[in-house]
């Protein structure tokens, strides 16, 4: 007997694979797949916020509030005058009976502002060191007051827990396609953020003018971001990977809002009162 | 934190980019050798039963084996985890199986001529899988792993 061995072909069991083309369609169908997930979450954390007790919110807020506290020292006094000023502005923002703002202080040199969950808004000394004028402090504490009013955390969050729910049962463990969905999920909420950024600036503007008669403080605020931003170097190219609008945008919005209405815009006159001056 | 993300996404494309470039070479490259190796050694053939036929002189009996290992490049992970989620053929990683049969067999032929043998006899294939670390999002590789028995048979001189 004699045996031989055939050269059988190539290509049996590869060869028809086009490794480019199967990226471009399942890397498109992922995006599509969690581009719609994203969207149904964070529309139905919009959705439903209104709907949930405000107390509800408070139940839950302790660790919420105590990522932002710092260990310097307290200022009952700054926090008086914060809450006092908050206090006025509420007043002109058609809030929930329900909702109560709380104004922290935190001794921190970063320039910062924010709220989180339970009508709770922290006010950073770094922010207050740059703003010369109550107007402009009352143009931050609005935005953060509409934020609240809005039950914009609320919905951000519950958004985010559903798309993690339902990335988890996608994914699984993920394996390396998870970082695809991450970056995808990072820039959706950015862009849901900045959404409700544009708001909270229009009904911000609306308080204070209300309370002041003008929005020029609006002015003073985001002209103090936008020679923050020149300092850490913020450019039109980063525009997209950020949680507010550019500052610019955001005065071009409220100038336009304030033309409309025929708001007044003028230099804002009222100094800071002395115990919130820092510098 | 404006370039944070821009940096994780140019850390999450690159190496992509770098694993399809030098992946796809790499593996033209190991076909041609492939190739060129199984021509060189078609003569000493191997087979997968466990008997010597009747009537034939054996001699000489060794183990013989040769084992690949060969990992994955960041791209076909890639396309791999994908298809973790659509299902579907693995394409990706079929070639990455096939590359290391072929090698791993290939070593096993080598070790047998340089034995002087003729012939593999009841050649058997092991895969098990090296992973990296237990991070399941890791670049993995494979190992296979072909043994069999050289003789030296007359009949199989080539």
């Amino acid at each position: 007997m004699k045996y031989s061995n055939p050269k059988p072909p190539e290509g049996i069991n590869t060869g028809h694979h086009r490794p480019v083309r199967e990226f471009v369609v399942l890397t498109g169908a992922l995006v599509a797949v969690v581009g719609v997930v994203l969207v149904v979450a964070f529309r139905f954390g919009e959705w439903v916020a209104p709907y949930v007790p405000f107390a509800w919110e408070r139940k839950i807020e302790a660790p919420f509030v105590s990522t932002f506290e710092d260990d310097g020292e307290p200022r009952p006094d700054v926090e008086l005058a914060l809450q006092n000023l908050a206090d006025q502005l509420s007043t002109h923002m058609a809030l929930d009976e329900d909702i109560v703002i709380t104004v922290r202080f935190v001794n921190d040199e970063q320039v910062n502002a924010l709220a989180t969950i339970g009508g709770n808004i922290f006010i950073y000394r770094g922010l207050l060191e740059r703003l010369k004028t109550e107007e402009a402090l009352a143009t931050v504490l609005a935005h953060e007051i509409a934020h609240v009013k809005h039950r914009d955390v609320l919905s951000s969050l519950t958004g985010g827990v559903l798309v993690s729910v339902a990335s988890a049962l996608l994914l699984g463990d993920g394996g390396a396609a998870a970082d695809l969905v991450g970056y995808e999920t990072m820039l959706a909420t950015l862009n849901f953020s900045r959404d409700k950024e544009r708001r909270a600036d229009r009904d911000a503007l609306a308080a204070v003018v209300e309370l002041y008669g003008q929005g020029g403080g609006a002015v003073e605020l985001f002209n103090v971001f936008q020679a923050l931003e020149a300092e850490v170097g913020r450019s039109r190219t980063t525009d997209l990977l950020t949680s507010h609008p550019l500052n610019k945008d955001r005065i071009e919005a409220l100038e336009s809002i304030a033309h409309q209405r025929s708001w007044s815009m003028e230099q804002p006159r009222r100094e800071l009162p002395g115990v919130l001056k820092f510098d | 934190m404006d370039y944070e993300l821009l940096i994780n996404i140019s850390l999450f494309v690159i190496p992509l980019l770098l694993g399809y470039v030098f992946g796809q070479w790499n593996e033209r490259k190991h076909y041609r050798s492939i190739l060129r190796r199984e021509a060189e050694l078609r003569n000493l053939m191997a087979f997968s039963s466990r008997q010597v036929p009747h009537g034939i002189g054996a001699d000489d009996p060794h183990l013989v084996y040769g084992s690949a290992v060969i990992s994955v490049d960041y791209f076909k992970t890639f396309l791999a985890s994908l298809r973790g989620i659509f299902g579907g053929t693995m394409s990706s990683y079929e070639t990455l199986l096939e590359r290391s049969r072929r090698e791993a067999i290939l070593r096993m032929k080598e070790k047998a001529q340089e034995l002087g043998s003729d012939v593999i006899f009841n050649v058997r294939l092991e895969t098990s899988p090296v992973f990296a670390s237990g991070k399941s999002n890791t670049t993995r590789s494979i190992e296979v792993l072909a043994y069999g028995t050289a003789i030296k048979a007359p009949v199989f001189r080539g």
